[in-house]
């Protein structure tokens, strides 16, 4: 019996670890206001924000990030282990748990950035756009009389469609997973067939 | 199977409760602190200045100079500006109505050749051009007859900074500016 791999499911492993490395160096979502004045770099992986210079990141968000980077290279390593050993009897045990983690981190991610932003323009009052730029008045109490509006531009970075890529892949791995599994099917059943044919022309010969 | 099933289980929690727990076993008392890092004090207390320091938007910007041109109708003036900011700023532009403070008359309008950039904290200076109108002469010769100087205002100024505009309808008063 020859070594059968999920390829569509090791692509997917290796996908969702470059994932993970290029997020710690680049956000998934990138907003900016003015020239410089405020970034704000999120992502599931990585968020921390600038404002005038100064750079900081949120406790609480830095250890979601932490464990989302976990998850994901905890995901990468078993979509990996599985598709080199996609035969094992546990392997579907495998596949189940590392194939949803991408896909279920991007939605989550793609549903509160969509979220946050209708909450700003609700709650504040101006426009941040998901992808592009937009000039908006910012709601800053300066001094009476006075209006301040910036260029607020926003967009998806590279990890964000690497990620659905990850997903995509690992939801392909599921997919064909069953045709894998069908192909060792009718191995395990030629390989059980097999030692029947000598006996048969053995008591033939006989 | 049930076995790898528990294993990943545990896994999953063991991943995504240690940091969590982690940051808030570091932060017990202070629970604030796990949204609100000091680096946000550091901002509201050092970059953002309070407003009676900023002494309103005009606050920060002096009146130190001006002259007139006569063949090209245009006066110069020369303002310090202060940047009370922890922050690099760049004035991009910065454009403003001059009007006669005496009888509110459209005199022409004033604007910034160059971006100027202020450092933090810094003072720099920053020339606006402004051309008189055919009017704004008619009206020096025949409301200000013989006069030298004109006292003016600036209204409608408009500055933008590091890409962020700024409208105000706080007006700067130049006494006494050179008109002929």
């Amino acid at each position: 019996m020859h070594l059968r791999i999920n390829w569509v499911g090791l692509a997917g492993g290796v996908t969702t670890i470059v994932v993970v490395a290029v997020s710690l160096f680049y956000p998934w979502w990138q907003l900016r206001v003015g020239d410089g004045l405020v970034t704000a770099n999120v992502s599931p992986l990585n968020t921390s924000f600038s404002v005038l210079g100064t750079s900081f990141t949120m406790p609480l968000v830095w250890a979601m990030n932490i464990a989302s980077i976990l998850t994901f290279l905890v995901s990468g390593i078993t979509m990996i282990i599985y598709s080199l050993l996609p035969a094992k009897s546990y392997s579907k045990t495998l596949l189940g748990f590392a194939y949803k983690k991408p896909l279920y981190t991007l939605l989550v991610f793609v549903i509160l950035l969509f979220a946050s932003t209708l909450l700003v323009q609700t709650l504040l009052h101006f426009s941040v756009p998901l992808e592009g730029s937009t000039n908006s008045a910012l709601p800053i109490p300066l001094i009476q009389g006075t209006t301040v509006s910036a260029l607020i531009s926003t967009g998806f970075q590279l990890p964000f469609w690497l990620a659905i890529v990850a997903a995509g892949l690992c939801i392909a791995a599921r997919i064909y997973h069953k045709r894998v599994a069908a192909v060792q099917e009718q191995e395990v059943t030629l390989v059980v067939a097999t030692p029947i044919a000598p006996l048969a022309t053995e008591a033939s010969a006989e | 199977m049930n076995k790898v099933r528990l294993i990943l289980t545990v896994i999953t929690i063991v991943i995504n409760a240690v940091p969590v727990a982690g940051v808030l076993l570091m932060y017990q008392n202070n629970l604030l602190g796990l949204v609100v890092p000091p680096e946000i004090n550091t901002i509201v207390n050092d970059v953002v200045v309070p407003e009676e320091q900023l002494g309103g938007f005009p606050g920060n910007v002096t009146f130190v100079d001006s002259h007139y041109d006569t063949t090209s109708r245009t006066a110069m003036l020369t303002f310090e500006v202060t940047n009370p900011l922890q922050f690099d700023m760049t004035v991009d532009s910065m454009s403003a109505d001059v009007r006669c403070d005496e009888h509110d008359f459209p005199l022409g309008h004033a604007t910034i050749n160059d971006p100027v950039a202020i450092s933090a904290g810094e003072t720099a200076e920053i020339d606006v051009a402004g051309t008189w109108t055919q009017d704004a002469l008619h009206h020096f010769l025949t409301a200000h007859a013989g006069a030298k100087n004109v006292d003016v205002e600036l209204t409608e100024i408009s500055v933008t900074v590091n890409g962020v505009s700024i409208q105000t309808g706080e007006i700067i008063k130049i006494p006494d500016f050179p008109v002929m």
